[in-house]
């Protein structure tokens, strides 16, 4: 399958030349397909804030490429205000970037730089408001008077209203309580179902990674230490957890009850892997209500 | 002896409205509760259940509108007392970055013993002593602003600890930690408890945080729904989840597992607690 | 890019320079402007420009990290100094237009340009060398005989030291927020100076309400730490004058009164 976003040999080097000088990134390579979710994880100064940056041409590369469909997304203004529309980065706490008078101009801000007509702005507003339940009667308020989950919604309406192919979300669920989290990731697969767009989800949080994501890399040290299917990349418990990152509590279990010789098949990541695998022990006579 | 270190009595809250005419919201509407000397209780709810108003009562940053609330024996709505109630009870807020006073690492831990006008010979012994707690000494001469989330959060509960409080409220410290600050943080509250024998309230989203504590307060809507162990408490599973909130993952598994019909314990609330019971279930298969 | 703004950033170090007293350090730097703009001559320049460069010897500090901090300064340098080459009278060398180039124009543009230079490089010595918070504490100190008429030496010493503290976490947030607006489209480099103005109240406004956001925490957390103004505050660190602080006085009072001395010889 071709990637719709191939990054290849990519470097960043900050502050070069002072005493500051810090290598974020080295010899990266990467593919994001169409369609695909993929999570993205790594502990603090792994590089990842650098890499997902790289992904719309926030910062250019010290070296190496990052390619949209086959072209160098770097090669002129044009195709960088492109890769804007193509490529919708949501940063971490984006709520905090919110500054238009009401909810409904906020959201437009996207669409409205990129440069389309005032129909299809108004369209895509409220399809990026409906993505993330923002409901008709908080489009004319000011987003400061919103409650944190809401203006967390309308920050990321604000760039799914620009219909990006990929969309790349920093920390999406950071400082929420539980429901608000799941409102957000619900936002986040609506988006990704109706539309295909490829997803790109930076966390911490392995057991959120572990749920939805088709495809993991692991960044360390400004590399992917690891990439693969969850199971691959779940499979290396000791390696993640040496580099600092917890494992899913469910990998946890599965790996002590196997030192306790109950060994479950394959490899298990989430509550219904574990569920099923438990069940497939029983000798599947407990049909799930 | 009496061990009850704070007690909230009735407690009613409400921020006053711009508009003179709206009926002010209670954030807080009769809340009682009473903790005990060197007890660590987390505080579950969600964002505006009013949690955070509750904590900012325990060391007078806000006052009761009706109701009482006594720390160590004073009432907080005596000004005089003010000074002695914050200094027993210390703050660890959210935002490391909105904590830090100072640009230096040693010099912003010792704001709180400068405020409260300890001798400098005393005040040096402190900083020393808070940062070698929280793991921070070797950074002592560092800014703050080029230090991880995590270490930054860690300046924040040295700079609390110098006061020598009796007491420590952590407002959700962890919300915006990587795991790894997170499990430094946590290790330093289990230092704390054990250690140095504080009363610790952490309220928390993390329920593997909450998990940690020996009792669980539940707040909805300004008030208490929910009081007890932990491990009483995360049985509620159904309950909880009407609350916006969740179980740890260990103990949503057999819960999961019990409804499918199969006789497991619900409260697992460790990783090796959940691998126990499931291995004396499935021995053998 | 906004990083790499480095005024007012302290370098932590543990040299001589540094450990001087704030004090002894902020009325240096006042008697080395004094002398400064008492040069009025390459000798008294030479004089002025050793003390700096032995300064910076002592102190440790890159002279990279020196040069970096005269960047933003670098437009009022050379505007003052083609001002002073074109207005000086003099004996023309040069004509071109209505411009005259004099061998004193020449002269002025260079001091000029050097002046400057050695101002901010001197001032920054200070910043560099000295925490913000023994910056504002030596401040504080010697503007206490100003409470007596009822001037607030603390809360503005305060004030000040919070604004130094918030500054680098403003400008990563600055830098921060610039980038979302960009990867929502945002362009803040195409366009007449009306359209730029414009297009920076994306970045403005939500600056201006984290700014306010991050002080009103910022005093609770104080608060809630026992801040209650400087009453009674006792310090860390307390300023007391050593050996060094009187020696190192001592050679400021020198060179200003060698420039003195210099410019009564008429050099």
């Amino acid at each position: 399958m071709e990637p719709i976003l191939k990054i290849e040999k990519l470097s960043h080097v900050y502050s070069p030349g002072t005493p500051f000088e810090t290598a974020a990134l080295r010899d990266v390579d990467l593919e994001i397909y169409k369609g695909e979710i993929l999570g993205v994880i790594g502990h603090t100064g792994s590089g990842k804030s650098t890499l997902i940056q790289h992904l719309n041409a926030l910062i250019k590369p010290t070296s190496g490429r990052v390619l949209l469909d086959g072209h160098d997304i770097n090669a002129s203004k044009q195709s960088i205000r492109e890769v804007r529309g193509r490529v919708g980065l949501v940063f971490q706490y984006p709520e905090y970037q919110l500054f238009e008078e009401t909810v409904k101009k906020d959201i437009a801000f996207g669409p409205k730089n990129m440069k389309l007509p005032p129909e299809e702005i108004e369209r895509r507003v409220m399809k990026a408001a409906r993505f993330c339940g923002v409901g008709e009667e908080l489009l004319d308020r000011a987003p400061f008077d919103l409650s944190g989950g809401q203006k967390r919604r309308v920050a990321i309406a604000g760039v799914i209203a620009m219909l990006p192919e990929v969309l790349v979300l920093d920390e999406p669920m950071a400082g929420l309580d539980p429901r608000g989290r799941e409102e957000i990731m619900e936002n986040i697969l609506a988006y990704h179902d109706e539309t295909g767009a490829a997803i790109v989800i930076v966390t911490h949080s392995m057991e959120e990674a572990a749920r939805h994501a088709s495809r993991m890399a692991v960044l360390e040290h400004g590399t992917v230490a690891l990439s693969g299917t969850p199971e691959e990349v779940f499979s290396h418990g000791e390696e993640l957890r040496r580099m600092g990152l917890a494992t899913p509590v469910m990998t946890d279990v599965a790996d002590k009850l196997c030192k306790l010789g109950v060994k479950l098949p394959g490899t298990v990541y989430t509550v219904e892997q574990m569920v099923n695998a438990l069940l497939a022990l029983e000798g599947g006579r407990h049909d799930a209500p | 002896m009496d061990n009850t270190v704070i007690k909230i009595d009735d407690l009613t809250f409400f921020y006053t409205p711009d508009d003179e005419d709206a009926a002010p919201q209670d954030v807080l509407s009769g809340v009682s509760l009473e903790i005990e000397k060197g007890s660590f209780v987390a505080v579950l709810g969600h964002n505006g259940s009013g949690k955070s108003t509750l904590a900012r009562h325990l060391n007078a940053l806000l006052l009761p509108k009706g109701g009482s609330v006594t720390v160590f024996g004073m009432d907080t709505r005596d000004e005089a007392l003010m000074l002695e109630i914050r200094r027993r009870v210390g703050m660890v807020f959210q935002n490391p970055d909105n904590q830090i006073v100072s640009n230096v690492v040693e010099e912003d831990v010792a704001f709180a013993p400068e405020n409260l006008g300890v001798p400098t010979p005393e005040i040096r012994q402190r900083v020393d002593e808070a940062l070698k707690t929280v793991g921070m000494y070797q950074y002592r001469t560092h800014a703050p602003h080029l230090l991880s989330g995590g270490q930054k959060q860690r300046i924040a509960i040295a700079g609390v600890l110098a006061m020598r409080p009796k007491c420590v409220v952590f407002d959700e410290p962890t919300a915006m930690l990587d795991p790894q600050g997170r499990r430094d943080v946590m290790k330093i509250i289990g230092r704390m408890k054990n250690e140095l024998g504080s009363t610790v309230i952490l309220i928390t989203h993390h329920m593997e945080e909450a998990a940690l504590a020996d009792r669980v307060v539940v707040m909805s809507d300004g008030q208490i729904v929910m009081d007890g162990p932990p491990r009483q408490i995360f049985t509620r599973v159904e309950e909880l989840e009407a609350l916006g909130l969740t179980v740890p993952g260990t103990v949503k598994l057999m819960w999961e597992l019990r409804k499918r019909g199969l006789d497991v314990p619900l409260s697992t609330l460790t990783v090796d607690e959940c691998a126990q019971a499931l291995a004396a279930r499935f021995a053998g298969k | 890019m906004l990083r790499d703004i480095t005024l007012g950033q302290y370098f932590p170090g543990t040299t001589v320079v540094h450990r001087l007293d704030p004090r002894t350090k902020i009325l240096m730097v006042v008697l080395y402007i004094a002398a400064l703009f008492n040069a009025k001559n390459w000798i008294s320049y030479a004089v002025v420009l050793a003390f700096l460069v032995f300064a910076i010897a002592v102190s440790r500090i890159r002279l990279s990290a020196m040069l970096r901090g005269l960047k933003p300064v670098v437009f009022i340098v050379v505007l003052t100094s083609l001002l002073n080459l074109f207005y000086a009278r003099g004996e023309p060398i040069a004509h071109w237009w209505i411009f005259t180039i004099t061998r004193e124009g020449i002269k002025a543009a260079i001091l000029m340009a050097a002046r400057l230079i050695m101002l901010v490089m001197g001032t920054f010595m200070l910043t560099y060398t000295t925490s913000p918070i023994m910056l504002t504490y030596g401040l504080e100190l010697l503007m206490n005989p100003l409470k007596k008429l009822k001037v607030p030496v603390h809360e503005l010493a305060m004030m000040m030291s919070m604004a130094l503290r918030l500054i680098p976490t403003l400008i990563e947030e600055t830098d921060k927020i610039m980038s979302a607006q960009k990867a929502r489209g945002a362009e803040f480099d195409t366009g007449n100076l009306i359209e730029k103005a414009k297009a920076m109240l994306p970045v403005l406004v939500p600056l201006f309400l984290s700014s306010f956001r991050r002080a009103d925490e910022l005093a609770t957390a104080m608060e809630a730490r026992c801040y209650h103004g400087g009453e009674g505050r006792t310090r860390l660190n307390v300023l007391k004058f050593a050996q060094r602080d009187y020696l190192a006085f001592a050679a400021g009072l020198l060179l200003l009164a060698a420039v003195i001395a210099l410019k009564g010889f008429g050099l």
